[in-house]
């Protein structure tokens, strides 16, 4: 096991800024690299992790910490201070608290699919896969892959990126080759939220968003509208990208006769069309159809292999000839072209023979758990069950007992009655992505005992909310 | 020319040391390294890689990259973060050359270039002459970009002594100096230097893990806290950003430890090469042995006789008098680099056996232009 945090003397290293025990509180010092500063106690302090770790439990540190804000009880934020002892996808961990007590947590990580790890036999695929430098165009490993996935999608080509960020930059940049081209994006979209802004920074395209309805569509009047628009000043490329499945209204699969109504506007007004589709498998095995039959109207795509499928990293394009020529080109340009990628791609290989299958069961999966928050019928949790098509689910918050930080703060921690009551300690990990709404996803590290413990555990917090309330009135009557 | 016959012999590769492939002892530290999400920052491996490579070179912290490219970009653009910035480069760097010119078509960053000598360097009081003074008319210098080793330059090492006036001159200018490292542990291996040291007056650093390190992906680069948490923005802007990449830093991880003491190997073997163009006596095809400071060797071509893309395409063919003579049938892959030069770089995939074929390959072929001509 590689030590994430090796201590080189008293000297201060950056990664504790990250560490789960340190990272609300701990700052460098602006002057001095042997010395740390506790921004609660307003102190400067050795820069060794021993005394950091001393000065945590101090209990002026603790008073201080609980006047500003931080909770009590037994808080795991994220899994760099977990000590895996046993093996592979183990559901249970021997963890230290930041008392530096030892705890077996059963912990559910449901932040992400991309937190999944690849098993043994995508390992084994790994190291036996065929190799050279990809620079030169010689691993045959990619090479196999990149053909195996526009046999998929039915286009021309494809090409490997390291990232889903990159893929979809990529593709933005070689459809809008020449100077002026726009973006129609819609506004809840990756693309527009979560890239930190690459096109605009990286690409210099301009784009306009246009506003997501609750199923991942968006106006196609709208989208003839602007394009029209534009069109009278001077003449642009115009470029549209949709989502699927669309990830901030809860990982829906856009419908198939809207992308169908959408490529034949699109065709129209002689734009292109470029499918985000990071989930793209999710919305196929959700709808029962072949993703090929998905992005028929689209001119690109970008596939990720990284998230429900499994693999640690890598996405794939895919698209006619002549672009994918432009985008490897891109690729290179941004610094994505890998050497010896087939180690990678291999996992890619795997996941796609073996992995797709399963997704169904990640979406039974999400459904479970949003069915017992729904049978709940609390007022500070609600979930809207129709919205559950595939492996991601939306938790709303009532914003008056709870919100999304909180509620993501309280699943990550166990508290001793909790511990006692349910006779198991379970730190379940959600994602806040707005003030009162929770993200969860499964994936394939994900199984049935975890998906139990999920409920067991989400039940006990929606009834404490409950309970709250209750009490409160109490007091006041 | 005489004509070739197929060949179902040996290949040595020598057009770059990019073409290394994991060990299988390589592989292993791969497949066992511990995992987690690196964009969540939570992959400990990574973290342990960063760590290792930011105390290696004595910087307060690393950046795990996908590639030198991405790692020079992202530096570039960093210390440029503002509008109207000016680089000064050397005009034979790679980052000038090799990158599509990147800084500029992503960063809107505009080059100066200034001329690189032939040992890698370039002049300071050039550079000096070259720093914008302020005026609506110019662009604002912001930047200087050194390579070590140089690559053009055949692999030289930069001098030390050189770096460290560079960067007394950059700091009185007021001036980050960023290097391009991919190769800086070739050049630390011949100086018999910790890296830390060469890179002591340089406010950053590229270096690579996928080049004679031989891991199959990636780059690191390395500066200050608040630099590298910059550019760890940047590098989620453009697409960097890798998931358990943990695989892959520790390939990282191995390589230094293991493969980093080796490279000493390389440099010995490039100079067996240089040996057998010199003393073939040609004056149509020359290196300079004492130039080949390290991994590279380049190969001067008289090209009013004949082109370097000439030689490459010979040296990638058999031919049955060769067969016979040499008694071998060996095929070797070099690059043509510049419109008079070829080049081939040696790696820790390649043998002694096969550079001892790549020796006699040389001189058989050198003979066999020169009499043609």
């Amino acid at each position: 096991m590689i030590n994430a945090f090796p201590t080189h003397g008293d000297r201060f290293r950056s990664a504790w800024l990250k560490h789960p025990v340190f990272k609300d509180w701990l700052s460098r010092c602006k002057d001095s690299d042997d010395k740390a500063y506790c921004t609660v106690c307003n102190k400067e302090l050795c820069a060794g992790k021993s005394e950091l770790m001393r000065h945590q439990k101090g209990k002026k540190h603790q008073k201080s910490m609980e006047k500003s804000g931080f909770g009590t009880g037994t808080v795991f934020r994220s899994r760099c201070d977990i000590n895996i002892k046993s093996s592979d996808h183990s559901d249970l961990s021997t963890v230290l608290d930041e008392h530096g007590i030892s705890h077996v947590l059963h912990i559910v990580d449901l932040r992400s699919d991309t937190v999944t790890q690849p098993c043994r036999e995508m390992k084994s695929a790994m190291v036996s896969a065929a190799l050279g430098d990809d620079a030169f165009t010689e691993d045959p490993t990619v090479k196999t892959l990149e053909v195996k996935v526009a046999t998929l999608l039915e286009k021309e080509a494809a090409l490997f990126v390291p990232s889903g960020t990159m893929a979809n930059l990529v593709c933005v940049m070689a459809h809008c080759w020449h100077r002026g081209s726009e973006v129609i994006v819609g506004d809840k979209s990756h693309i527009n939220i979560s890239a930190k802004g690459g096109m605009a920074q990286i690409g210099g395209i301009h784009h306009h968003t246009i506003k997501n309805k609750p199923d991942g569509t968006f106006s196609l009047d709208e989208v003839q509208s602007i394009v029209r628009n534009n069109n009278d000043n001077w003449s642009s490329q115009f470029l549209v990208c949709v989502e699927n499945t669309h990830n901030m209204v809860g990982g829906k699969a856009l419908p198939i006769h809207w992308m169908d109504e959408l490529g034949s506007v699109c065709s129209q007004l002689d734009v292109l069309v470029h499918c985000d589709g990071a989930r793209l498998m999710n919305a196929a095995v959700a709808l029962g159809t072949n993703p090929a039959r998905l992005v028929q109207s689209c001119d690109s795509v970008s596939l990720c292999l990284n998230k429900g499928l499994g693999t640690p990293m890598g996405s794939v394009i895919a698209g006619g000839k002549d672009f994918i020529s432009r985008a490897t080109k891109i690729r290179k340009i941004l610094g994505g072209g890998l050497h010896q990628a087939g180690f990678v791609a291999a996992a890619g290989m795997w996941a796609l023979d073996h992995q797709v299958p399963k997704l169904s069961a990640d979406h039974a999966h999400a459904r479970a758990i949003a069915q017992c928050v729904h049978e709940e019928h609390s007022s500070a949790i609600t979930v809207d069950l129709k919205s559950v098509q595939t492996n991601i689910a939306l938790l709303h918050c009532d914003n008056i007992r709870v919100d999304a930080k909180k509620l993501c703060q309280r699943l990550a921690s166990v508290t001793d009655t909790e511990s006692d009551e349910l006779e198991e300690q379970v730190v379940v990990m959600m994602m806040p992505v707005t003030d009162t709404s929770v993200r969860f996803m499964t994936h394939c590290d994900v199984r049935k005992d975890d998906v139990k413990a999920v409920i067991k555990k989400l039940r006990y917090v929606i009834q404490e909310y409950d309970n709250m309330m209750y009490l409160e009135y109490k007091v006041a009557t | 020319m005489t004509k070739s016959v197929p060949h179902s012999g040996v290949v040595v590769d020598l057009r770059s040391d990019t073409l290394t492939q994991p060990s299988p002892l390589m592989k292993k530290a791969m497949t066992e390294a511990p995992l987690g999400d690196d964009v969540f920052g939570e992959d400990p491996t990574v973290n342990a890689l960063e760590d290792k490579v930011a105390k290696l070179l004595d910087k307060q912290a690393a950046l795990f990259v996908p590639t030198g490219t991405m790692s020079n970009l992202l530096a570039v653009l960093t210390h440029c973060h503002q509008r109207g910035s000016e680089v000064i480069l050397g005009h034979l760097s790679h980052i000038h050359l090799y990158e599509q010119g990147g800084i500029s078509q992503l960063g809107g960053v505009h080059p100066r270039t200034v001329q690189n000598l032939p040992d890698g360097t370039f002049d300071l009081e050039a550079l000096r002459g070259l720093v914008r003074q302020k005026d609506d008319h110019y662009p604002t210098t912001a930047l200087v970009c050194v390579e070590n080793t140089h690559n053009v330059a055949g692999g030289k090492v930069v001098p030390l002594a050189w770096v460290d006036e560079l960067g007394a001159t950059c700091r009185e200018l007021g001036l980050p100096v960023h290097m391009d490292g991919a190769r800086l542990l070739n050049a630390a291996t011949k100086l018999d230097l910790p890296p830390e040291r060469l890179v002591r007056r340089c406010t950053s650093v590229s270096l690579c893990l996928s080049k004679g390190l031989g891991a199959p992906v990636g780059s690191v680069l390395v500066g200050s806290s608040e630099f590298i948490q910059r550019a760890r923005r940047l590098r989620k802007a453009v697409g960097g950003g890798m998931r358990q990449c943990g695989m892959l830093a520790a390939a990282g991880i191995y390589g230094l430890d293991h493969v980093y003491p080796t490279l000493a190997r390389d440099h010995d073997l490039v100079q067996q090469l240089a040996r057998a163009v010199e003393e073939s006596g040609s004056k149509t095809f020359t290196c300079d042995p004492c130039g080949a400071h390290t991994n590279i060797l380049m190969i001067e071509c008289d090209t009013k006789k004949v082109t370097p893309q000439q030689l490459c395409q010979r040296m990638g063919q058999v031919t049955q008098e060769e067969v016979t003579e040499l008694r071998e049938s060996v095929i070797v892959r070099l690059l043509p680099m510049t419109n008079s030069r070829a080049r081939l770089v040696v790696h820790h995939d390649v043998t002694p056996e096969q550079i001892q074929s790549t020796a006699r390959k040389l001189q058989y072929v050198i003979r066999e232009l020169d009499s043609n001509l």
